[in-house]
């Protein structure tokens, strides 16, 4: 017996698109905290987790987050118009964050390994391995996951994590719309490959 | 040939893969009801993203209900600012603002997870990251060690709690509440105001009060513990747990809800109980058990499952057994991890999927129990130090 517990709730989520979300967004200047509960539900993980990417230092992710809502409903920042509520909060979180780190190291109240790491650890599903080979074939794999780029490592995250377009994800990582494209393709064709035959070239 | 690109640039692929909901299974059942050819694309697609997993760091509930109630103060702040300046400003502002504090009401009662004073206690105390051995902790930051191993606590003498039914008393308002941390290697019985006796089982925090006082009995599990409730009709007991509440009434259950695990299983020994889902609505979507029922909640899809089990299975830890039957390999050994606080690794992970079964007694000295452990998987336990073992 299967049941479903929070069917209302997840079938409207597939139709929350960036529209839905600047509306919310604007509810929530206007002093509606349904819109701020709204937003920080369905950020908070995503944020929190990239949050932890930049830095090891808890604290500021905590603090910088609580300043992105406050600077939000204190200034009434306007989204323009191509921007996506995703994209600014990201990019608003990353940029309080840096500010952070720099100022605490100016006042030398902080650890060396505080610093931007833009670590991505992968993990194996244990359920989906089937037999010793594909494990050792997803070990190997793992292993060149983690040896990217950091660059890499960050646009990975995006597409995994978030709806950012590839525009977006070149804005945050200052990289091209279409090398970002090539890059994602690049890593999934490779991991396609990867198990068809046993050569391990991927990236 | 078809064209992986397509699938990838679908904006419901990715989420599908890494947060799956019916709704996206739904939708590409019929995609691929739809479009045939691309089928094997597309689950191959999904098989092997799926081999993915991002460890990304997350914040437990607690954290989350912390982080969004100093959120909410720091707005409250900034509304009355503004409301200060506008004082002088007419009726109708004036009447605009009252209802915007309706709102910061409404949004606490939201992030709550149960009653108002749970979530100001759960926003009010740290929660140590790491505690070096069980303990009891207090509101003002007042912590009391308890003894390694076992340890019992009963609150049946308003005012005061026994410990470890001998002569240490200690005094507390009744309206306090408690929050009971057992790290690994250890556990307790505790005895609640009302009769109803919980077993915390290692690695397991429970907050509770030391006397119910509201019209329900709620405490906040994190972890797993048993709860043999005592009767009383009039007012529910329940349990909240990160995703899940449990409300029964008189009962015997377990519940297995460790933040780490993916999955919340409640088990069901005598009586009823029914479970809904956090943010839910309280009267749709419930699950009722029945006795012997097992029902498996999955954090990332949000799916339950009942099953019939032999609860003997799921309870018998709290009388320091563990017997299972045709289980991984994998879930044994994270119990003696959390039961021992030792660390065992895997030299092959594909050691994890052996199914075995049997009853192991944890009171035995624990070589002795990696020694018919071992017999049993035929495997081999290999020692490198005090806390860390290797499974050949």
């Amino acid at each position: 017996m299967i049941l479903t517990l929070a069917k209302s709730k997840k079938k409207s989520n597939l139709f929350k698109d960036k529209t839905y979300w600047k509306t919310t967004w604007s509810r929530f200047k206007s002093g509606d905290r349904f819109a701020f509960q709204e937003i920080y539900s369905e950020y908070i993980d995503s944020l929190f987790a990239y949050g932890s990417k930049i830095t090891n230092n808890r604290d500021i992710v905590f603090d910088s987050i609580q300043d992105l809502f406050i600077d939000i409903y204190r200034y009434k920042i306007d989204l323009h118009k191509p921007e996506s509520l995703e994209f600014y909060l990201f990019k608003a979180l990353k940029r309080l964050i840096q500010k952070k780190l720099l100022l605490s190291r100016k006042f030398k109240n902080i650890e060396e390994s505080d610093f931007f790491t833009f670590e991505i650890k992968f993990n194996l599903e244990e359920d989906y391995i089937q037999n010793e080979t594909e494990q050792i074939r997803l070990q190997v794999l793992n292993k060149a996951l983690n040896e990217m780029d950091e660059n890499y490592r960050e646009l990975l995250f995006y597409k995994f994590n978030s709806n950012l377009t590839y525009k977006e994800i070149g804005q945050l990582i200052g990289m091209n719309p279409d090398t970002v494209k090539k890059q994602v393709y690049r890593i999934i064709s490779g991991l396609r490959k990867n198990f068809k035959n046993k050569s391990l070239i991927l990236f | 040939m078809n064209n992986y690109k397509d699938i990838i640039e679908n904006p419901f692929f990715i989420k599908w893969i890494f947060n799956p909901t019916i709704e996206l299974d739904l939708y590409w059942d019929s995609y691929i009801e739809e479009h045939p050819q691309e089928a094997n694309m597309i689950l191959e697609l999904k098989l092997k993203l799926r081999n993915i997993n991002l460890i990304n760091n997350m914040l437990s509930e607690a954290e989350k209900l912390k982080l969004a109630y100093d959120i909410s103060k720091r707005l409250d702040g900034v509304d009355k600012r503004i409301t200060q300046k506008k004082r002088l400003n007419n009726f109708f502002k004036y009447a605009a603002v009252a209802i915007l504090f309706f709102s910061v009401g409404a949004s606490v009662v939201y992030f709550s997870i149960g009653k108002e004073d749970l979530v100001k206690y759960v926003s009010e105390i740290k929660i140590p990251p790491t505690v070096n051995g069980p303990m009891l902790i207090l509101p003002e930051g007042k912590s009391i060690p308890l003894k390694n191993g076992e340890s019992t606590l009963d609150y049946r003498n308003s005012g005061k709690i026994v410990l470890n039914e001998d002569s240490i008393v200690i005094a507390v308002e009744l309206s306090i509440m408690n929050q009971l941390v057992m790290p690994h290697g250890s556990s307790s019985k505790v005895v609640l105001c009302d009769n109803t006796v919980v077993w915390l089982n290692a690695g397991s925090r429970l907050i509770y009060p030391s006397v119910f006082m509201n019209k329900t009995r709620e405490v906040v599990l994190f972890g797993e513990a048993y709860f043999d409730v005592a009767k009383d009709n009039n007012k529910p007991f329940l349990v909240q747990t990160s995703a899940l509440e449990i409300k029964v009434l008189g009962t015997q259950f377990n519940i297995s809800a460790y933040p780490e695990d993916n999955v919340i299983q409640t088990v069901l020994k005598k009586g009823s109980v029914s479970i809904r889902q956090i943010g839910e609505t309280k009267f749709e979507n419930e699950i009722i058990l029945k006795p012997n029922q097992l029902a498996s909640f999955d954090k990332s899809t949000k799916l339950s499952k009942v099953t019939n089990v032999n609860t003997d299975f799921y309870v018998s830890w709290i009388d320091g057994l563990l017997s299972f039957e045709n289980l991984d390999m994998n879930r044994v050994i994270k119990r003696l991890e959390r039961y021992y606080d030792i660390n065992i690794q895997f030299e092959d992970p594909m050691l994890g999927s052996i199914k075995i079964s049997g009853k192991l007694d944890l009171k035995q000295n624990k070589e002795e129990v990696f020694e018919y452990l071992a017999k049993v998987s035929t495997t081999a336990f290999e020692k490198n130090d005090e806390k860390n073992y290797k499974i050949k």
